[in-house]
């Protein structure tokens, strides 16, 4: 698949605190998209008659039984999966990144909630086990990505107008990514 | 030092090889990893499901817990009835209750000895069963369709036709 992501060309990056945080910060959006991809494809290759890529565990305690296999047997698992899979080429592919960080919101904070709530590991919740860490990632790369989620908390939001859908083709133009400036 | 866009082709890079890392330590992961059993990554009354089919309907007893078994499963009702291989049994069920890992299967089997109205629950762990409970006791009756258990039960919803 070949992708072409408009980054701001130009662009240099030098060697400094800055740039290790911004290292960090892809790698967590790297890892999160890997490991969406991962577990969202190994559930969709059992919809269409393959084998899995890891049989999907069911949970240890009844609570996280009882949920998970309630959605398998509703079908809601299916559609968990496919937004874990869109989700993850999102933002591996670094496209559409935050949308798909908010569309993954509610699924990392599920798998959370399943793997030390319903499971009672509450142990875990300092661990690096990437049950918890999906939740992590996602909320430190929403914070990152901020700029774009600051129009939709505006607390006065007068109603848009038709005219507003000319804009739609403006979401796959270039970014300004000088700070201060807003892109809107 | 090093472009945003070059960073980025990077980035992408690195994750295609991250996804393939993660894939393939979770495929390895010696959890799971080798055991085929008919019943791994399925839900649990699918599993119970195969698990009757074969020890019931086909009478293989051994053949069933061969591969739906563990060697940490247990039979709490070791001496119920059918726990040998025999002929193919004629299997009615009744109901299937389900939550989570649990299945109740109430079911009417039919073979050497006459006819019984069973309780089977399990539970289920991984694609196997691990924890087994038989309850049985005669049909009141001549075979299971005999059985007073085979009633449609009235709900009070609608009238019982027969």
């Amino acid at each position: 698949m070949a992708v072409t992501t408009r980054a701001v060309a130009g662009t240099t990056n030098k060697l400094d605190i800055w740039f290790i945080g911004k290292l960090v910060l892809i790698f967590f959006r790297i890892m999160l998209g890997a490991w969406m991809i991962v577990s969202g494809s190994s559930h969709l290759l059992t919809v269409f008659g393959y084998a899995p890529i890891f049989p999907q565990p069911l949970g240890n305690l009844h609570p996280s039984n009882v949920m998970l296999v309630a959605l398998l047997e509703v079908g809601l698992f299916d559609l968990v999966k496919t937004v874990e899979l869109v989700v993850g080429l999102c933002l591996v592919f670094n496209v559409f990144v935050p949308l798909a960080l908010a569309a993954a919101l509610p699924v990392s904070y599920m798998v959370f909630h399943n793997s030390i709530a319903l499971n009672m590991r509450y142990d875990r919740i300092f661990s690096t086990y990437m049950a918890v860490w999906c939740l992590y990632m996602n909320v430190i790369l929403l914070l990152a990505y901020i700029r774009y989620y600051l129009p939709m908390l505006r607390m006065r939001a007068p109603m848009g107008k038709l005219e507003d859908f000319r804009m739609l083709p403006s979401i796959f133009r270039d970014p300004d990514q000088e700070p201060g400036k807003s892109g809107h | 030092m090093i472009s945003d866009k070059r960073l980025n082709n990077l980035s992408v890079a690195l994750g295609l090889l991250l996804t393939v890392y993660v894939a393939q330590d979770l495929h390895f992961n010696p959890r799971w990893y080798g055991d085929n059993g008919p019943g791994v990554g399925k839900l649990p009354r699918d599993i119970v499901a195969g698990y009757m089919h074969t020890a019931y309907g086909r009478g293989q007893v051994a053949e069933a817990a061969r591969l739906y078994y563990t060697k940490k499963t247990i039979d709490v009702t070791p001496d119920a009835p059918y726990r040998n291989d025999s002929l193919p049994l004629k299997d009615t069920v009744r109901e299937v209750i389900a939550e989570g890992l649990n299945v109740a299967v109430h079911h009417c089997v039919e073979g050497d000895g006459g006819a019984r109205e069973v309780v089977d629950m399990f539970r289920t762990w991984n694609g196997r069963i691990l924890w087994r409970k038989t309850i049985a006791q005669p049909v009141n009756g001549p075979s299971c369709a005999a059985s007073e258990l085979a009633r449609p039960v009235d709900l009070g919803l609608k009238p019982v036709s027969g």
